[in-house]
């Protein structure tokens, strides 16, 4: 995605940096909202993990509240607590046993890892890409600001000594008169 | 002349978006495409007797191992033909928007040229 290897930033100009410099954020901004899904997936696995823990064989029969609805529970009795139903993507289920289901969630959880501690790198070369790329464009302006300036100076000389000539070339017309 | 400049450049915006929407598609199609894989492979990791359910709208069917395996390749195939075939696409249309521009840019070079011409005299 990043071309930036193939040519030099000194040779863009401020307003090429800039774009340049538009573009790397909203791609961080891509990569952070795809480190916090991430993270979130993450918690979700260990939510599940967590609830998984209390299907024990102890708590058979014990008394539970099932929902119906967002806001709707049904009292009732844990019967099942030897296997449970896994979503695995595109609307497919698996019937497993609880250690299966744990083994399950734990695997997820270190592909989620993995995947996330991809992204972060990502996200820390792209950071560094954007530091680059602001200390070129301050330095271009700092320097197209100091010729502004030597410009404008060179002006103001300019027209002083325009001045003096002016002052000077006036009395030789009276002199050459007098030759 | 400058019309048909007009013309021309809108031709150029009208391709950019649809190779914006082209992309924003290929990244869709590449997602499920990613999805697939894994289940699939959630699948070959599964021992013979397991139980697999497929949600079919809002019922809960049982399907054999075999069955579910045969679904996901059959919709991984399905899903690489239409990635195939959209990157297809979009390079067809990205040369059609890189012809345009060059054809743009020496057409401001003819705008330009005739206010030149009377300085060289």
């Amino acid at each position: 995605m990043t071309n930036k290897s193939s040519f030099d930033l000194n040779n863009l100009n401020p307003l090429q940096l800039n774009s340049l410099k538009e573009q790397i954020s909203s791609e961080y901004q891509k990569y952070r909202q795809s480190y916090t899904q991430l993270l979130e997936i993450k918690s979700l696995y260990s939510n599940t993990l967590f609830s998984l823990e209390s299907l024990q064989p102890e708590n058979l029969n014990q008394p539970i509240l099932a929902p119906l609805t967002e806001s709707l529970y049904l009292p009732g009795k844990l019967t099942n607590v030897k296997s449970v139903l896994t979503d695995i993507g595109t609307n497919f289920f698996v019937e497993r046993s609880v250690e299966d289901a744990q083994e399950y969630f734990k695997r997820q959880t270190k592909i989620v890892e993995e995947k996330a501690q991809e992204v972060l790198k990502t996200m820390k070369q792209n950071e560094e890409s954007l530091k680059a790329v602001n200390t070129v464009l301050e330095r271009k302006v700092y320097q197209q600001q100091k010729k502004f300036v030597g410009q404008q100076q060179q002006q103001q000389q300019q027209q002083k000594s325009l001045k003096k000539i002016k002052k000077i070339n006036k009395p030789f017309k009276k002199k050459n008169l007098f030759f | 002349m400058n019309t048909d400049f007009e013309k021309e450049l809108r031709q150029l915006t009208i391709f950019q978006n649809e190779i914006k929407k082209l992309q924003t598609g290929q990244i869709d199609i590449v997602t499920k495409l990613n999805e697939s894989k894994f289940v699939l492979q959630e699948l070959k990791l599964l021992p013979k007797t397991a139980k697999v359910y497929q949600l079919v709208g809002p019922t809960l069917l049982e399907v054999t191992l075999n069955e579910a395996k045969e679904n996901v390749e059959n919709r991984l195939d399905l899903l690489g033909k239409e990635e195939k075939k959209t990157l297809e696409i979009i390079k067809e249309t990205q040369q059609k928007h890189d012809k345009k521009k060059n054809e743009l840019i020496a057409f401001q070079r003819k705008l330009m040229q005739p206010k030149n011409v009377p300085k060289k005299k």
